[in-house]
């Protein structure tokens, strides 16, 4: 069973001047537990398909199908609640809410959602020992490292156990060490929980630790290798 | 979990919170202070004109009030009086005698109208001995007393003890005359009252006035919420010989400057509130400016236009409110300390009938409506900034 589906995925930024075709009538599929890298120059389009697939932008023309269910006929606010329930995000930088807590990040979305107290506290507490931050539960952001943070930023993304986690370029700011912890954290997640993983990178040892890769380039996938 | 979030985030910018916070403090507790004020020196004002004046309502015959003929008396008073103290909302009723009359002295003579009263009932209706400066009230060991204002005093050259001369028109159209002795000197905060005004034993007026009847029924009521209701049940029993007046119809010139005094309590206020909101406002924007980056994550993580709304109108709530709580808190402290020692009032007012040191009561329903125009201020204002962050893309 495909978790996404996507189907002559079309984006063109600034139709009436001068037409990008940022993603160029793509066709992919993601199953279960997959962990993939979307790698490919600056200005190939990873970011606006991820951002597709996460219900963020809309597409030109063109499906995106999760589950089954093509989102891409969603209302905003109705897409809004999809991304929530259904979409786990970790960004490049600017994750977290500066004025809250590691632990208060990661429930942020269980909040949202109005899930009990007893069922946050303790994924949150599962979840920061996974990332070995368990004693740095009460610090805010500005007291972690850079890598700390995107660790929280991995935790938050998984707390309301999405389908699936989109992260564009999460390594992007961190040195290698850093990277390394993270996609260990990554990859070790990928496994017990079960959760799809794609994300973009420009970074050949990210690259070499994704199961599957895909190659963009101009908009257009070149090639899609599975391990 | 939104108050804690809007707590901390009005807190990263320490400066521009803890500028606005003093700001609303103060605003808002002078705001509270001279609405109290304002609105105490206006009640003040007219208790003042009424209790010295007028009392709640008064009794007259028919046509007395347009020029207070001396021969326009009420027949059959002490039958009006026992009708009148059958209404159970009626206190006192004191029997007063009024005209006009020319009072002299060796130095200067002067114009005023001269009151006969009962000294004992008189004493329970009107606030007069609360404002004597000198001598007593119309005491019984002296012959002839009479009650002048400082001002008359001074104009006429008198003293404690002086000679007055007072001069009338009696019953039968005769000039006459008599001489009264300064028994006691006041000075109310009413400059009207005090050049217009002298007061004597109703039984000296009557024998120099070859009076019987009284010419004016004063009433002093016990619920003065119930004004209009016991004015219109006492004309009802009286013929239409007698003419009931309360004393907003007897004072009518006070409440022209009423609307006035209170509007400079109300215009502070606007003024407090205008500035306030401004810098609401500016706040709002620039923290919609500041944070957009961060409202775009919170939307594309998940969370919903109406919650990005709501946070920034919990947030300017939460700031408005510590202001405006903490200054009303204040604003109530002062209007206590200042009903204890007073506030000086500058002087040249009391030609408005306003005492030069107010005691200012608390008045709850200012406090009420101050509260209520605090939270429609911030949601009408945040909600433009709120509208703005509220449509801000899902992005980061
Ligand atoms: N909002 C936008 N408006 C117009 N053009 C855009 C917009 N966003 C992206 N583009 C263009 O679309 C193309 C694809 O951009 P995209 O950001 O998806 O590339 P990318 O692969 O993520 O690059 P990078 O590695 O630098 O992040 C680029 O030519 C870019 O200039
Ligand atoms: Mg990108």
């Amino acid at each position: 069973m495909n978790v996404i589906e996507i189907k002559n995925l079309r984006k063109i930024y600034n139709e009436k001047t001068v037409p990008v075709n940022a993603v160029n009538d793509v066709s992919l599929s993601f199953k279960a537990k997959e962990f993939t890298a979307i790698v490919g120059a600056s200005g190939s389009g990873k970011t606006t398909l991820l951002n597709l697939i996460g219900g963020i932008d809309t597409p030109t023309s063109g499906n995106v199908f999760i589950n089954g269910k093509n989102v891409s006929e969603l209302s905003e606010n109705k897409m809004t609640q999809f991304r929530r329930d259904n979409i786990g995000f970790v960004f490049q930088q600017y994750n977290l809410l500066p004025v809250l807590t590691a632990k208060e990040n990661v429930e942020f979305i269980m909040e949202l959602q109005k899930k009990p107290k007893e069922e946050r506290e303790k994924r949150v507490t599962v979840l920061l020992t996974e990332i070995g931050l368990a004693d740095k539960i009460n610090e805010r952001p500005a007291k972690l490292s850079g890598g700390q943070q995107q660790r929280v930023a991995v935790a938050r993304a998984l707390a309301h156990k999405p389908t699936f986690v989109i992260a564009d370029e999460p390594t992007a700011n961190l040195d290698s060490k850093s990277t390394a912890d993270l996609l260990n954290i990554m990859e070790e997640l990928n496994q017990k929980e079960g959760t799809t993983f794609i994300f973009s990178t420009h970074d050949q040892r990210v690259v070499d630790r994704a199961k599957r890769v895909i190659v963009f380039e101009d908009g257009k996938v070149i090639s899609d290798t599975s391990k | 979990m939104t108050t804690k979030l809007a707590w901390r985030n009005i807190w990263r910018n320490k400066t521009r919170t803890t500028v606005f916070l003093l700001a609303a403090f103060f605003g808002f507790a002078m705001a509270l202070f001279a609405l109290n004020l304002m609105k105490s020196i206006s009640q003040q004002r007219l208790d003042d004109a009424k209790n010295l004046q007028t009392s709640d309502l008064q009794i007259h015959k028919m046509g007395f009030q347009d020029d207070k003929d001396i021969t326009l008396f009420i027949p059959n008073a002490e039958n009006v009086i026992q009708k009148v103290k059958e209404n159970a909302n009626v206190d006192v009723v004191a029997k007063r005698i009024s005209t006009n009359a020319v009072a002299a002295s060796p130095e200067n003579s002067i114009g005023c109208e001269i009151k006969g009263v009962e000294p004992t009932t008189e004493r329970e209706i009107s606030v007069v001995q609360d404002f004597l400066v000198e001598g007593s009230y119309l005491s019984t060991d002296m012959r002839m007393p009479i009650l002048i204002s400082k001002k008359t005093a001074d104009k006429l050259k008198l003293k404690l003890k002086s000679k007055i001369i007072i001069t009338l028109k009696n019953t039968q159209e005769e000039i006459v005359g008599g001489s009264f002795r300064v028994a006691g000197i006041f000075a109310t905060p009413s400059t009207p009252f005090d050049e217009n005004t002298v007061i004597v034993n109703y039984t000296d007026l009557q024998e120099l006035g070859s009076i019987s009847e009284p010419q004016e029924i004063a009433i002093k009521i016990k619920d003065p919420t119930k004004l209009i209701e016991t004015q219109s049940g006492i004309q009802e029993t009286l013929s239409a010989e007698y003419e009931v007046n309360n004393w907003k119809e007897l004072l009518p010139e006070l409440n022209a400057f009423d609307a006035f005094i209170n509007m400079v309590g109300v215009l502070f206020t606007i003024i407090v509130i205008l500035g306030l909101g401004f810098s609401l406002m500016n706040i709002m924007n620039m923290i919609v400016q500041e944070r957009t980056h961060e409202i775009g994550m919170l939307r594309a993580i998940g969370q919903s236009k109406f919650k990005v709304f709501s946070m920034l109108l919990n947030e300017a709530g939460v700031l408005m409110m510590i202001g405006a709580v903490s200054g009303i808190l204040f604003g109530y402290v002062l209007t206590l300390i200042a009903s204890k020692v007073g506030v000086p009032i500058s002087s040249g007012l009391d030609m408005l009938g306003i005492r030069p040191v107010m005691y200012p009561k608390l008045n709850p329903e200012i406090i009420i409506m101050v509260i209520v125009i605090a939270k429609i201020l911030t949601v009408a204002i945040a909600s433009i900034p709120a509208y703005r962050a509220m449509r801000i893309k899902p992005n980061y």
